[in-house]
């Protein structure tokens, strides 16, 4: 009888063993669980933290990659003006370096604003821009003309502007003498 | 018996140990990600590609050189600068106005002057610095040498603007050089 009441309270302590060690496997599953749950929602935080920031990213590259293709397209036109056929000066029929003629520019500035086809034709090259060349060096008498507006469109009442200057030389074919002078380009567009 | 509760509180030590470990790992994972994200955000607005001021920097020089060279000097006889120069470094025979000034001195100013409308008036203030080689003054120093804005050789600057005038039929060659500091 004993015996027996022994074998009992042994199978009871037994069952209590394996329950409370299931318990422990639980707990510890719970615990792993816990675990992936906080890893998961770390690496979800930082996916969509890493989603904003690269659209913000991208937003603002597009935005600058249409000012730098503003700014190269001013520039490139600037570029051009100097290099003019229809402004440089000859000797001798050879183009001279870095220098325009002062009445192949004034002849000019008179042709675009009072010719409606020779506008449009530098509007296809100028698009919305101001391009004035200014004579610096020597000093002027006063009357004489020193600053001529070659063409000028603005693209509306508050564009944004790059402006570029150009140092160049302007020779006066009349008097023999050469200046000193600016090609100053004011490139208009849309921020 | 007491050897396995041993082992087992061994084990749970090893498994704290390593969640711990784990944890560690993920902090600096983490730590060194959002590192990384502020230096990409910094760098890119820090890296400004700015095509005016390259343009600038690379260009400006370049141009103002190769156009002063043919620029008649005011009250200088309808000689031009690199007329002047030429004679300068030869045997300075020409003197301009009535006060009979040198061509050294003549081109100086007028060199001068053209830096001076060019880049130092409002709106377009740039630091650079205008130089000459083979071309001295009666002292012996060299006779232009122009600096702005504290714009040294060290300080960083774009492309060297240079035009060089031979000396024909004398030996040598003067240079004029410009530098825009950024």
């Amino acid at each position: 009888m004993e015996k027996h009441i022994e074998s009992e309270k042994e199978v009871k302590s037994n069952k209590n063993k394996t329950y409370k060690s299931r318990n422990r496997e639980y707990n510890r599953g719970q615990i792993q669980l816990g675990e992936t749950t906080a890893v998961v929602i770390i690496i979800i935080i930082m996916l969509v933290l890493g989603i904003v920031f690269w659209n913000k990213m991208s937003g603002s590259n597009i935005i600058d990659i249409k000012l730098k293709s503003q700014q190269l397209q001013t520039i490139e036109m600037a570029n051009s003006i100097s290099e003019l056929t229809e402004l440089k000066c000859t000797d001798l029929g050879i183009d001279q370096v870095k220098c325009l003629d002062w009445y192949k520019i004034r002849a000019m500035s008179d042709m675009i604003s009072k010719d409606n086809k020779t506008f449009m034709f530098y509007n296809d090259y100028f698009k919305n821009s101001k391009i004035s060349i200014v004579k610096v060096y020597p000093e002027i008498a006063d009357g004489d003309i020193n600053n001529v507006t070659l063409y000028d469109v603005k693209l509306n009442n508050n564009p944004k502007s790059l402006l570029i200057p150009i140092p160049i030389c302007i020779c006066n074919t009349v008097d023999k003498t050469t200046s000193y002078g600016m090609i100053i380009v004011e490139g208009y567009y849309n921020g | 018996m007491v050897k396995y509760t041993e082992e087992k509180k061994r084990s749970r030590r090893n498994c704290k140990l390593g969640q711990i470990e784990t944890f560690g790992l993920a902090f600096i994972v983490i730590l060194i990600s959002v590192g990384f994200f502020m230096f990409v955000s910094f760098k890119s607005k820090q890296v400004v590609d700015n095509p005016q001021q390259e343009y600038s920097d690379d260009k400006l020089p370049e141009d103002f050189v190769l156009s002063i060279l043919k620029v008649t000097v005011d009250d200088c006889d309808k000689f031009n600068v690199k007329e002047l120069i030429v004679d300068c470094a030869r045997g300075r025979k020409i003197t301009c106005g009535y006060a009979g000034v040198s061509s050294c001195e003549a081109v100086n100013k007028s060199i001068n002057i053209m830096l001076n409308k060019t880049f130092m008036t409002a709106g377009n203030v740039r630091r650079f610095r205008f130089y000459s080689e083979n071309l001295y003054d009666s002292n012996g120093d060299t006779l232009i040498n122009v600096t702005y804005l504290n714009c040294t050789p060290k300080s960083r600057q774009g492309r060297t603007g240079e035009a060089t005038i031979p000396l024909y039929p004398s030996d040598g060659d003067v240079y004029l050089k410009m530098n825009i500091c950024h």
